[in-house]
């Protein structure tokens, strides 16, 4: 737990100087340059996202593609050289999708949201992608379809209750850092219901008998709400994906979680192990049909995962 | 006489409002939501044996709930221009191709849930928003459908799931494809992807 904290807070020390917060909303800023270093200009749309190079310290950075390094493409500004792959809607797209129903093709792209992410890590991620992918097929699907084989439906949604109550202190403190008082008391309200009416967590008499319900909030849509951006993506092992801002905020949701403190560790895991299981039979399918459907799954899980932190954070 | 009138209009009027009404972006996505609910929970259409007919059912209201040229078109966005109209055509059939063999099963798996169509909002002037919940024991899933008026009535062109829009995502990933390849390696890619190998 403590190496995690540490690890995340030497990232976001590493991070900072650099800069790198490559928000959804944030590519208005100054520094960023467009070079057309070895591409071919095809649309102004495939340059931004082909190499973008960004002035800071002196030194140029320059950002490309992963798919350039596959083919071995070394090739460096100033000495200096790191890949990142600048990654789903960028600006230029919207811009160009806008030239596009001027020029008369009468498509609107409303829809057309940033969903991009710097991902400097891809080697890892891709790396921990499949990680995950066989840590699903081989352990946590085995397994939760035998749980699921033995403990009845009512069963698994009371222990799903059970923990959802546990972590009310993440949910609430979520809500305060927004300065959502209304959702910070409503949490406090709904874990003292459920903790006695609902007998201990297991049951969610709130919503069922009161009709108090309280969108899920944590550390790490809190710091989305304050603009702060994802920074790069990063993919877990064991955890999933994530990146820099919603790792530091999953180490500060792991601290406000009881579970953690339950000793000994091994207990402490072992809990948290059987609520990941428990969850997963909810979810049976789920991952699979998303692979299924993706021509490049994880490029899909990716852009998911950008689209649906991003509605959690508006929310 | 004028009474006769007004009351030949108010008639009038009558009669055409339901038709009018069902006409609304909620109402569409409502009606096909509600027959594709039909075939899964047709009695006559149980079992394994049945599952060949399930599909078929349910692909046949995807063709009249969906309009895929504008979901490729959207999904392309501006990439669209740069295909020709063969590659065009053949990418819209294989791209629904792709998005109907990964979802219909995923949508057969749905039985006992409950939909509740919550309202429509208007996003421009020809295109508007369908909220959806679908309700589970364990939770409410929020599912958007953004939909289009064309000549044939209201079309959707877009599923928005827990916040996750399909065509936002498989933009995403045509694009990196697109960066480094042609148009036709793209038709490649999802002729393998479907099983034609032509």
């Amino acid at each position: 737990m403590r190496l995690l904290l540490t690890f995340a807070g030497i990232i976001a020390l590493l991070a900072v100087p650099y800069g790198v917060s490559a928000d959804t909303q944030s590519d208005s800023s100054g520094q960023l340059s467009v070079t057309l270093d070895g591409i071919s200009p095809l649309t102004p749309a495939a340059d931004a996202a082909g190499v973008v190079a960004f002035d800071i310290n002196d030194e140029t950075l320059l950002f490309m593609l992963h798919e350039e390094r596959e083919q071995g493409e070394e090739r460096s500004d100033n000495g200096q050289m790191m890949t990142l792959a600048m990654a789903d809607s960028t600006q230029a797209d919207a811009a160009a999708g806008e030239k596009g129903s001027s020029n008369g093709n009468g498509t609107e792209y409303e829809d057309t949201e940033n969903y991009r992410i710097a991902d400097p890590l891809y080697y890892w991620n891709v790396s921990m992608y499949h990680v995950n992918d066989k840590f699903y097929f081989w352990l946590l699907k085995p397994v939760a379809q035998g749980y699921k084989a033995i403990a009845p439906e009512p069963v698994r949604i009371s222990v799903s209750n059970f923990f959802h109550n546990l972590t009310t202190p993440v949910r609430f403190v979520g809500n305060l850092l927004q300065l959502r008082l209304l959702n910070a008391g409503n949490e406090l309200v709904r874990f003292v219901t459920n903790s006695t009416q609902g007998l201990g967590g297991f049951m969610d008499v709130a919503k069922s008998h009161y009709g108090i319900t309280v969108p899920d909030e944590d550390i790490g849509q809190a710091l989305g709400s304050y603009g702060i951006g994802h920074g790069f993506y990063l993919v877990w092992p064991i955890f999933g994906p994530s990146s820099l801002r919603d790792t530091v905020g999953l180490a500060g949701d792991m601290l406000l979680n009881p579970v953690t403190y339950v000793n000994p560790a091994e207990a402490s895991v072992g809990i948290k192990a059987y609520d990941r299981v428990n969850e997963t039979t909810f979810h049976i399918g789920d991952y699979e049909a998303m692979k299924d459907a993706a021509i490049d799954p994880y490029v899909s899980m990716r852009n998911g995962y950008l689209q649906h932190r991003k509605k959690l954070v508006d929310e | 006489m004028k009474g006769l009138l007004a009351g030949v209009l108010m008639m009038i009027f009558l009669a055409v409002s339901p038709a009018a009404g069902a006409d609304t972006p909620l109402a569409t996505v409502q009606m096909h939501v509600n027959s594709v609910l039909d075939v899964l929970r047709d009695p006559a259409l149980k079992g394994e044996s049945m599952k060949k007919r399930r599909q078929d059912r349910i692909r046949a209201v995807s063709e009249k709930m969906f309009d895929f040229t504008e979901l490729s078109r959207r999904t392309l966005a501006q990439s669209w221009t740069s295909f020709n109209d063969g590659q065009k055509k053949e990418f819209v059939e294989l791209y629904k191709s792709v998005l109907e063999s990964a979802y219909i099963d995923k949508i057969m798996a749905y039985t006992d849930e409950k939909v509740v169509f919550q309202k429509e909002s208007s996003l421009s002037d020809k295109t508007s928003e369908v909220r959806t919940l679908v309700m589970t024991r364990k939770a409410e899933i929020p599912i958007n459908y953004r939909v289009i008026r064309t000549d044939s009535g209201w079309k959707v062109y877009d599923v928005i799931v827990e916040g996750v829009s399909l065509v936002n995502n498989y933009r995403s990933q045509f694009r990196e494809i697109l960066i480094n390849k042609t148009p036709d390696d793209l038709l490649d890619t999802l002729r393998k992807k479907v099983g034609r190998t032509t």
